[in-house]
């Protein structure tokens, strides 16, 4: 009998554990909870399946940014990179014949892999501060896409592409799988490989990584590379939904972005993150903004409720750490 | 080895019949949706050019406070084509955004570099200050699409060319009641960005318009920011809140719902009526394909083209034919002319 009893006593007491080790999961569930008690759409498929898809494109920035904050930095062109992905992609879908789609996907991620690669030579090797380079590379990019689409967005392409952003498998936003898979595999590199632990020791100390004989700047270069490729895949998706290029999408997804990985645990001095914590501060901010949206609070008041919320739950979160 | 190399081929063989299983299932996902016919899309309709106008050859500076909006395309083009007409030389410069501080910047600059007149688009009555020095250093001003100073007593500006936001506002109701023939309907209304002239003079004249047509019931307003991804996010929240039978319409301030009609139609979602506002070339395909039931069109070219012609009479001393406000027409756009009338942008 009392080997019985402990069973539900330890899994009871596990759960508790986990919920004090990840407060910003255990505040997820007190909303999620609170807004399906209290909506009765908030808990439809159709509702959870739209706040996932929805909230999948900014959960791709937020992955790869991950990387970025847990190095010690950030990166704010990415919403300028995925606005020039969608644009590039577009593009190339639009004047390529049959094979438009794979040549515009390729190009965009391609576009993607140069910016990560200015961005990371601009900080590793010519040792400028993540916020300027990024800054600089954000408004530079947002004005050539600007000049080279007379700030005009790129029809015209192939309606079947919008299977991607919009389409479903097995009911499952196809946006929402490929935002999963990449979650998945960044959270096992950064937990499971070298490159992952090296990103965590020269967010943490650079000098000592670099004393162990780890090359920090390489490290750094990768990961602005991987931050913009994620930044990239999230153009490509944007070009799903929309079936256009957008000169101006993803206007302020970095900010978004940033919040996301900062709500789901990270520290902005690097060293400190996790891809479970990300996706679950990327899920929070959509489902207030859901939550908000279902209960019909005025767009006015909205902001201001959405910031409470965060304040409140990374306020909670950051207690119960010290 | 042997064994190894079957189970190999075999797994190949499995993941080429799921793609080929996934990419048939996709052909016919966009076969079942494809659309009724391709719309040719014709550049919008252009000035001609008149032979007999002396030059004002005189130099202008343009200041519009939302340049890298795609609406301002055509703005462009109306301005090149209008300089061209007048004899005119002109320097374009951007408010960032609507950031106040730059656009004050943008016409301190024009005092200083004395230009010859100046045609503004801005962004809000916060310009005002910036007005009053142009009105002191002796350059006249034009506004041109959104209007701040016009009509004002404390400053100065000679007119106005543009369309009527309020106007356009009201003109959505009037869209609304006619598809639905006077009856009673519920409505969802999406905004653009907050305080943005568009979004504040639309939502007036919209709120004129439910006044003169009573059966139409304001269920939610939200904003879309004038962002497609956001339209979408938005529409399908309002769609989740409001299942069938609750809600009849989603009336949008701006264009950008061309993913957001592709959604609901996807889920089944044919009872909600859409209607946009703008009219680029991709709304002009979904109202021809009956997916959005109407717009109304505010053509950016003309707008800047006659702003040209207005400097022209002013500085060459027609002041008589000046239009003291200049309001364009703002035609409704629904399935029965959408073919006839090319788009005000993105072709």
């Amino acid at each position: 009998m009392a080997q019985s009893m402990a069973g539900p006593q330890q899994s009871t007491s596990s759960f508790s554990q986990g919920l004090r080790r990840n407060g910003i999961l255990g505040a997820f569930i007190i909303v999620v909870v609170a807004l399906a008690l209290t909506k009765q759409q908030f808990w439809s498929i159709e509702n959870i399946t739209n706040i996932l898809q929805q909230n999948s494109v900014i959960g791709i920035i937020a992955c790869g940014m991950t990387f970025a904050i847990i190095i010690g930095g950030f990166d704010l062109s990415v919403g300028a990179t995925a606005a020039m992905a969608s644009v590039v992609c577009a593009v190339v879908m639009t004047t390529s014949g049959q094979f438009g789609v794979p040549l515009g996907v390729g190009a965009a991620i391609a576009a993607g892999i140069m910016v990560g690669a200015i961005n990371g030579a601009l900080i590793a090797y010519l040792r400028i501060n993540p916020f300027v380079a990024t800054l600089g590379m954000m408004t530079i990019i947002r004005g050539l896409v600007y000049v080279s689409t007379n700030a005009t967005p790129v029809f015209g392409v192939p309606y079947e592409f919008t299977n991607l952003g919009l389409g479903k498998i097995y009911g499952a936003p196809i946006v929402t799988l490929i935002f999963a898979a990449i979650a998945l595999l960044l959270g096992a590199v950064l937990q499971l490989t070298r490159f992952g632990h090296h990103v965590y020791a020269t967010g943490g100390n650079a000098r000592a990584t670099s004393v162990m004989g780890i090359d920090p700047d390489r490290l750094r270069f990768l990961t602005y590379v991987l931050v913009s490729v994620c930044a990239a895949i999230s153009g490509v998706l944007l070009v799903g939904q929309t079936a256009s290029g957008q000169p101006q999408a993803a206007m302020g997804y970095e900010l978004t972005a940033i919040a996301a990985v900062i709500v789901g645990g990270a520290s902005l001095g690097g060293g400190y993150g996790r891809m479970f914590g990300t996706v679950i501060g990327v899920l929070l901010l959509g489902v207030v903004s859901n939550g908000l949206n279902l209960f019909g609070v005025s767009p006015f008041w909205q902001p201001v409720a959405t910031g409470v919320i965060l304040i409140l739950a990374v306020g909670l979160d950051r207690t119960r750490r010290d | 080895m042997q064994n190894w190399l079957d189970k190999t081929i075999h797994r190949r063989r499995l993941l080429r019949q799921t793609m080929m299983a996934l990419l048939a299932g996709s052909a016919l996902a966009a076969t079942g949706s494809a659309m009724a016919a391709e719309l040719t899309c014709p550049a919008a309709a252009q000035e001609a050019t008149v032979a007999d106008i002396a030059p004002a050859n005189k130099r202008i500076a343009v200041s519009v406070a939302y340049l890298k909006v795609p609406f301002y395309a055509n703005f462009k083009l109306g301005l090149e084509d209008g300089a061209k007409q007048f004899g005119f030389t002109y320097d374009l410069f951007d408010g960032n955004s609507g950031d106040l501080a730059t656009e004050l910047a943008n016409l301190q600059n024009f005092a200083a570099q004395k230009y010859d007149l100046v045609l503004l688009t801005p962004s809000g009555e916060g310009i005002l200050p910036g007005i009053k020095q142009l009105n002191e250093a002796g350059i006249p001003v034009i506004e041109v699409n959104n209007k701040a100073g016009f009509g004002r007593d404390d400053v100065d500006v000679v007119t106005y060319v543009g369309a009527d936001d309020v106007e356009f506002g009201r003109l959505q109701t009037d869209l609304v009641s006619a598809h639905f023939g006077g009856n009673p309907v519920k409505v969802a209304y999406v905004m653009g960005p907050l305080s943005t002239p568009a979004q504040v003079l639309r939502a007036r004249g919209w709120d004129v318009g439910r006044g003169e047509h009573p059966e139409i019931e304001e269920i939610a307003r939200v904003s879309d920011d004038f962002d497609s991804a956001k339209a979408l996010a938005v529409v399908q929240d309002l769609l989740s809140r409001f299942p069938k039978g609750q809600i009849d319409a989603i009336v949008m301030q701006g264009p950008e719902g061309a993913a957001a009609v592709d959604y609901a139609l996807r889920i089944g979602r044919d009872d909600v009526v859409f209607f946009a506002g703008d009219y680029p070339a991709d709304v002009r395909q979904l109202i021809y394909d009956g997916k959005i039931a109407g717009t109304v069109n505010q053509n950016p070219y003309p707008q800047a083209y006659h702003a040209m012609e207005m400097a022209y009479d002013y500085l060459m001393g027609k002041e008589a034919d000046i239009k003291r406000p200049y309001f364009l027409p703002l035609p409704l756009i629904t399935q029965e002319n959408a073919e006839s009338v090319p788009p005000a942008w993105g072709c």
